[in-house]
């Protein structure tokens, strides 16, 4: 799919699965850790739950049910705007969805370990205080461990105005850990930029750009010239391309057909007489699918379709040169092209 | 009533007074009738990009005047009318006194409206001095600088004579909102006038844009943000009979949340030409942003513990859960927005236009619908005339914002993808811009549906609240006792820092508000004005010629920077499309700076020499004979109206007094140069088969837009 593509021209596309690899690994840590230290007395009895109460259950599903829609429809967005053609904005809605999935499969995983515990010490509420993702440490983490009833407690005296009154909650801590959390990234995002300079600034994010794309343009003109086949080749004229027609000749052709076309163990490339046929098409076809059984070898897999196309027309242009040594006419004479030629 | 005193014994006398209800009532009025105007002219606005035979062909009603119209109006009209009849009514309340003076009340009100009025005359004659949501001109920026010091004193004054001991939270957020403006107006309006009409601001190029977005930005900060978040102190747990969920998070986010915003203005220019080290800034305190800002959501929301059963039946508790929920959303994607591989999504597309738009008619907009419907029936002692009425208000103003929001964020992802994308061979693949925006006409009018909701809901509201006073007779005030602040001044043993320094001294709480809000200021813009390697010169970039420099103003005049910018990002699409990013150097002419905001029609910057000046010629007469399909408004006046050159000199010298180098007794040849200038263009347009006068607007203009972005051709081989 074309997703892949844009994934490609993406800068330092490496680091994703870095970083990836390593919220794996905290993330199965923590796990480590969670399973170390739980109740193992506990952890027997919830698995000997059982699932007999049909509207626990159902709660249960439907949780897990609300997350795989909520799943599916962010997928969709997700791919939906490739369309649009953005790496950066596919890149962007990508990990919002992912980070969106994850936060989704924590709270189901956290629904649910709370549901089966629940559903445990239904009968023995007393014992509902555990180690992690307790109700009460819950309820303090998103601050609201003191329950409404109990509200009066912490009721601070004398802060009155036109009858508001003020409660003594602190700041809940999961908003605190945020406040903390971006200050970091503030220093940290300083740092890169303007203190250590590993990030790119915007003029070398352009340069980088350009670059990015310079190469995307070759490769995509390597691909086209790979369409080339021997009913399509044209005889080339342009400089650079016969130059490099011509290297490719005398690194591979000339051991055969002589420095300079005049024929020694093959025949002679410069008359105007042609063993397989004269012209660009012609030619194509005998380079890329040699004569095996007169000892022109194919090289159609040494040699790019482009190569194959500059090559051919090299020699093409050799033709009348009448260099020294030349080896005796052989074949038949190729009459259309020596029409066109005179 | 007979109260006793905390450590003694002896009854305390208590003061008689009465709080007035009359100015609330004003305000009240004031912010729906111009809350409807703002509306309205948004509604045309937005039906205007989709149907460009709406600019009626006339000069005041074009889109580039009518835009700064909108945006004044719904800022500084409704949004301004709402704080104010909202702090009129808690400030004396929770100080427990009554306003401090009647008199500057009543300049505070008239004196605003006249400001308003003056606003909707001169922002369509196109008066304007094109910095967005300070467009207004020198003679009203002086009176609103002077009004709004009245009622900043007025507010002072009152919490001096205030009968509590301790100032409530949301009178710290309307002392913040009220000093951090008055700098704010002050500092960005610093302008030099050449006639009534008519002025320069005093800084050019990346320094304007600095100053500029310093302002623009906490203008939401300070006008649309915290002052709503002191109406949410007082409005929300009053309407939800509810205690604040927590007095020590008030304190740590209204602090951080005045201290951070003012840092995060250059996220408005991120990859543009201002100096790197600024825009990381803006980025680094954008994202510290997040909790100070939901700090507020968080107190708001958890105030309504225990209440929530109260919100199904409640419309007013239905308005304010909404609102402080879109605050919420706003605030998270302001910070997500200001991440420069976002930001380079979303700026100059209607993505931005989106997320306004949710803070706008979700926070401002809810908020203050709530506040009315709670106000009304205690202001004219009747209950609310149909609460019915009230919740189709609610759901169809929701649906409104839907309607507006999803098409606008919907339009800006497709622009920008289109704006980007190349093909395989290493070309664009939507080379003409007007492709990008002729593909965005169905959301432009999908959103001007959900506008219209928006309004329809308004209008029910009028009728709603007219009924309810008609049917009630108006409490002018309402009567009530204190003792007084002497009896209650004595030291509490143990009191809480905060109370003891800043809840007890208002005047200390006001200086400190300044102070931290002044720091980021500060820390930003000296270094950029002082340090020359911030913007590093051009030496081929020269003055404007004064043909040029009267083509310019016509620019100003007519609102072309409301969708055309002059900032051409570092991107491979944007150098493709437009030609070579903008520096720094080129600007230091560009008094003031017009790179906008929003690109409804291509960058302009190096516009210069792309098209014949006859193109331009006819493109002004009609854009779509150049191009089939074009959304621009036809600008015939151009073509017609002879150019004023009287001014020429004074313009010419006030250039002068900034540092621009025309040489010494230039301004006396000045016009006789503007005329030599334009007489080659008319001769270029004759060549053409264009007849027309070097005396004519139409020919300034072309000779401004030739020259844009050409300077730098010569340096860069």
């Amino acid at each position: 799919m074309k997703f892949r593509n844009y994934l490609d021209t993406i800068a330092d596309i490496g680091i994703y699965p870095l970083v990836s690899l390593l919220l794996f690994f905290v993330f199965f840590l923590g796990l480590l850790w969670y399973v170390l230290t739980m109740n193992k007395k506990e952890a027997g009895e919830q698995a000997a739950i059982p699932l007999d109460d049909g509207t626990q259950l159902k709660r249960t599903v439907l949780t897990v049910l609300f997350g795989l829609t909520a799943f599916t429809g962010n997928a969709q967005r997700t791919s939906g705007e490739t369309v649009a053609g953005n790496p950066e904005l596919v890149l962007t809605l990508a990990i919002v969805g992912f980070i969106f999935m994850g936060i989704i499969l924590l709270f189901i995983m956290v629904q649910t370990i709370r549901i089966s515990r629940h559903l445990t010490y239904r009968e023995r509420p007393e014992k509902v205080s555990q180690p992690l993702f307790s109700n009460a440490w819950w309820r303090k983490f998103s601050g609201v461990s003191t329950p409404v009833d109990d509200e009066e407690k912490i009721l601070i005296q004398g802060h009155e105005y036109d009858g508001i009154q003020e409660l003594d909650n602190r700041m809940p801590p999961w908003l605190s850990f945020l406040f903390q959390g971006t200050i970091l990234f503030a220093v940290v995002y300083m740092v890169i930029y303007h203190g250590l300079k590993i990030a790119d600034l915007p003029e070398a994010e352009l340069a980088r750009e350009l670059q990015r794309a310079e190469i995307q343009k070759a490769a995509f003109l390597e691909r086209a010239g790979a369409l080339i086949d021997e009913n399509s080749v044209e005889v080339t004229t342009d400089a650079a391309a016969l130059e490099t027609g011509k290297s490719l000749y005398l690194a591979n052709c000339a051991a055969c057909h002589g420095p300079e076309g005049e024929g020694t163990v093959g025949p002679n490339l410069t008359d105007a007489y042609w063993l397989h046929g004269g012209g660009i098409q012609n030619l194509f076809k005998t380079i890329k699918y040699g004569v095996p059984e007169k000892g022109m070898i194919a090289w159609e897999k040494q040699l790019k379709p482009q190569e194959i196309q500059f090559v051919s027309s090299y020699i093409l242009t050799l033709a009348g040169t009448n260099p020294a040594n030349s080896k005796e006419a052989q074949g038949e004479l190729w009459e259309e092209e020596m029409a066109a030629e005179r | 009533m007979e109260v006793t005193s905390r450590t003694g014994t002896a009854p305390l006398e208590l003061d008689e007074f009465a709080y007035d209800n009359k100015i609330v009532r004003n305000f009240a009025f004031a912010t729906v009738i111009w809350g409807g105007v703002g509306m309205l002219v948004g509604l045309l606005a937005a039906f205007q990009l989709a149907y460009p035979d709406l600019n009626f062909d006339l000069p005041y009603t074009t889109f580039g005047r009518i835009r700064p119209l909108h945006t004044n109006a719904v800022i500084f009209a409704f949004v301004g009318n709402g704080f104010f009849t909202g702090l009129y009514y808690a400030a004396p309340r929770v100080l427990k006194t009554p306003m401090y003076s009647k008199l500057l009340g009543q300049v505070h009100f008239w004196g605003w409206q006249a400001i308003i009025v003056a606003a909707a005359i001169t922002l369509p004659l196109g008066i304007t001095s094109s910095k967005e949501y300070a467009e207004l001109e020198w003679p009203i920026d002086i009176a609103i600088a002077i009004v709004w010091l009245v009622g900043t004193c007025n507010l002072i004054m009152t919490m001096i004579h205030r009968r509590t001991k301790h100032i409530y939270a949301a009178v710290w957020f309307f002392i913040a909102s009220y000093v951090t403006v008055a700098l704010l107006h002050v500092v960005n309006n610093l302008e030099i006038p050449i006639s009534f009409t008519k002025s320069y601001s005093i800084y050019a190029g990346v320094q304007d844009a600095l100053v500029q977005w310093w302002y623009g930005h906490n203008a939401v900060a300070f006008v649309l943000t915290t002052p709503y978040l002191g109406l949410m102190y007082y409005f929300l747990p009053k309407a939800a009979n509810r205690p604040i969920y927590s007095y020590r998070l008030s304190i740590v986010h209204f602090w951080s949340l005045i201290f951070i915003y003012i840092w995060a203005g250059p996220h408005h220019l991120l990859y543009t030409a201002l100096p790197d080290w600024a825009q990381s800034l803006g980025t680094a305190f954008s994202i510290m942003l997040l909790a100070p800002s939901w700090g507020g959501m968080i107190n708001g929301l958890m105030t309504l513990r225990g209440a929530w059963d109260k919100v199904r039946d409640d419309v007013v508790l239905k308005f304010m859960v909404v609102a402080v929920t879109a605050y919420g959303m706003a605030t998270f994607e302001g910070p997500m927005l200001s991440l420069k591989n976002v930001s380079a999504i979303a700026h100059y597309t209607d993505w931005i236009v989106a997320h306004v738009h949710v803070g706008a008619l979700g926070w401002n907009g809810f908020l203050t619908f709530g506040m009315l419907y709670w106000l009304f029936p205690r202001l004219y002692n009747r209950p609310l005339y149909s609460p019915k009425l009230a919740n189709f208000h609610f759901w169809i103003a929701t649906l409104g914002i839907l309607f507006y929001a999803i098409p606008m964020y919907w339009a800006g992802w497709v622009q920008s993808a289109m704006w980007k994308e190349f093909t395989e061979d290493g070309f664009l693949k939507y080379p003409n811009f007007l492709e990008t925006v002729t593909q965005l006409i169905p959301y432009y009018i999908l959103r001007g549906v959900g506008g219209t909701l928006y309004l329809i809901g308004w209008a029910t509201m009028i009728y709603n609240l007219f009924k309810t006073a008609q049917a009630g007779k108006l409490k002018a005030e309402d009567r009530a006792q204190a003792p007084s602040l002497a009896t209650l001044q004595h030291q509490e043993a143990g009191e809480y820092w905060h109370r003891r320094w800043f809840e007890r001294k208002p005047v200390l709480l006001t200086v400190m508000s300044l102070v931290v809000v002044a720091i980021g200021g500060i820390v930003e813009m000296i270094p950029t004005f002082m340090v020359s390697s911030n913007i590093p010169t051009i030496s081929s970039v020269k003055p404007y010629t004064p043909l040029e420099l009267q083509g310019r103003d016509l620019y100003i005049r007519e609102g072309c920077y409301t969708c055309h910018s002059q900032m051409i990002r570092p991107f491979r699409d944007e150098i493709e499309r437009y030609g070579e990013y903008s520096k720094a150097g080129e600007f230091i002419y560009d008094f003031p700076f017009q790179w906008g905001s929003k690109r409804t029609g291509p960058d302009l910057h190096r516009i210069g020499g792309k098209y014949p000046d006859s193109w331009h010629y006819n493109h002004m007469e009609d854009p779509t004979s150049m191009s089939p399909g074009s959304i621009m408004p036809r600008y015939p006046w151009l073509l017609d109206d002879d150019l004023d050159t009287s001014n020429t000199r004074a313009k010419i010298n006030a250039m002068r007094i900034l540092g621009v180098p025309y040489e010494k007794g230039f301004e006396n040849e000045a016009n006789e140069n503007l005329m030599a200038q334009a007489a080659i263009i008319v001769e270029s347009l004759g060549d053409a088969g264009i007849k027309t006068r070097p005396d004519k607007e139409i020919v300034a203009l072309i000779a401004y837009l030739q020259r844009l972005g050409t300077d730098i051709k010569a340096e860069i081989r």
